[in-house]
């Protein structure tokens, strides 16, 4: 019975093991960083292709300063990233931005923001890859 | 003792063939790359399976409502002290024996860690954490948490931004072997166990008389509610997640009774170049409402930490 357990535990979980690929690159290049900053989420990190879009609502609260990050794996490109209220009225974009992949800011009033991220295409590639993007933000203290 | 040790065999021969199969899927990989590459990304080598109900998966993950750490932050912030009687106690871990309720008092565990680090309770942190370790390891997720992490949190026990970032760290592993793992719904459990737990303890601070910053942060996650039940509504056929669901919509009907009026966003720069972010919207409600919200976040508390 014992025996068993352990076949139903191996064939479930040998999958889940093996599809594990953002974790580290999230640990290692995108937390490091927050810069001293809280993380305030669970985890958003998932590889994608190019031409492939996503994006991702949060709550920030009022009177609180917070550090936003898009790190994206340096073989999709130059990932574009930008953040608008719920009625899509445009704050920031990184497309001028000396920091690609940080946002700093301060929030007056709690207010939900939406994130978008555009992976570009890459239309002349031989070879298609992926590559792990990380959305983090974090408080501070 | 033959038939044994041929059921043995048996289990042995299908467990390499797993193995094999994940390693054979690895050196594929390897021997298609034009060149190596490092962690983080892949040749797309089988389009179908990547793009299989793509826009779902990514709905999946990408979701987030505050961590519970920020909301611990929030009471501290506000000028309360540390009250270990409100939180669950982790004699009872033991007691959480299905899938369901392993993830969902995980994320209740959570939630109190958060609290009892950000109030600088060494001993509760460490309690929080042991606990948490067991029902992650109890889901299949021990790796999370592994005995190298948790000599890592005793060793810097007594250096708060150590620990703050190892419960973090904590909570972002739970999340990440689960959404890696395909687990995207258990996920969804512990986040919304967290967000209960955070929530009950806001609304004990939020009741005292003459409260109003934790009335207006209680009042404030009618946001995270909207979106957590939007995000349960992405497991429509999972019937542990539906049980949560039900329980979160009763609550809704309540937060319904919280006032937003809508407003304009408003962007500018300080002198130092960062960016301020204000709106006109306002968010408000009535002690009526907040009593009633804390009493049914009791009752849906109670009915999973039993």
């Amino acid at each position: 019975m014992k025996a068993y357990k352990i076949l139903l535990f191996l064939l479930v979980f040998i999958p889940s093991f093996a599809s594990a690929q953002c974790k580290p690159f999230t640990k290692n290049k995108v937390l490091p960083k927050l810069n001293g900053y809280v993380q305030n989420d669970s985890y958003n990190s998932a590889q994608m292709a190019p031409g492939e879009d996503a994006e991702l609502m949060v709550t920030f609260f009022g009177g609180r300063d917070y550090r936003l990050l898009v790190v994206a794996h340096p073989i999709l490109g130059e990932v574009e990233f930008t953040v608008s209220d719920i009625n899509g009225k445009q704050i920031y974009t990184n497309k001028d931005a000396q920091d690609k992949e940080a946002f700093e800011f301060k929030m007056k009033n709690t207010q939900q923001l939406v994130i978008k991220i555009k992976v570009p295409e890459q239309k002349d590639a031989v070879v298609q890859h992926i590559g792990c993007i990380s959305i983090v933000s974090g408080f501070k203290q | 003792m033959i038939k044994k040790y041929l059921s043995l065999t048996a289990i042995v021969s299908v467990c390499i063939g797993s193995l094999a199969l994940v390693a054979c899927g690895g050196s594929e990989n390897k021997a298609e790359n034009k060149a190596p590459l490092e962690s983080g990304a892949s040749e797309l080598t089988n389009k179908d399976e990547f793009f299989k109900d793509r826009e779902q998966a990514l709905k999946q993950i990408f979701f987030s409502i505050p961590a519970p750490i920020e909301m611990a932050d929030m009471i501290k912030d506000a000028g309360f002290n540390f009250d270990k009687s409100m939180l669950n106690s982790v004699d009872k871990v033991a007691k959480y024996v299905d899938e369901e309720n392993r993830a969902i008092n995980l994320g209740i565990y959570a939630a109190d860690l958060s609290y009892s680090t950000v109030f600088e309770q060494k001993q509760e942190s460490v309690n929080y954490l042991a606990a948490s370790k067991t029902l992650a390891s109890a889901l299949g997720i021990e790796a999370a948490m592994d005995e190298k992490f948790m000599e890592r949190v005793q060793k810097n026990q007594n250096n708060k931004d150590s620990l703050l970032s190892y419960v973090t760290l904590s909570y972002q592993n739970v999340n990440a072997y689960l959404k890696e793992g395909k687990r995207t719904d258990v996920s969804a459990l512990i986040v919304s166990g967290a967000w209960i737990e955070t929530l009950y303890l806001s609304t004990q601070y939020a009741g005292k008389k003459g409260e109003k910053a934790m009335k207006q942060r209680v009042a404030e996650q009618t946001y995270s509610l909207d979106q957590l039940v939007n995000y349960l509504n992405l497991f429509a056929t999972s019937d542990r997640v539906n049980q949560m669901k039900e329980d979160l919509t009763r609550l809704q009907a309540i937060y319904k009774d919280v006032i937003v009026v809508k407003g304009e966003t408003s962007v500018e720069k300080d002198n130092t170049g960062v960016t301020s972010i204000g709106s006109t919207e306002t968010v408000t409600m009535s002690d009526a409402t907040l009593a009633k919200i804390a009493a049914e976040t009791v009752v849906i508390r109670n009915k999973y930490i039993q």
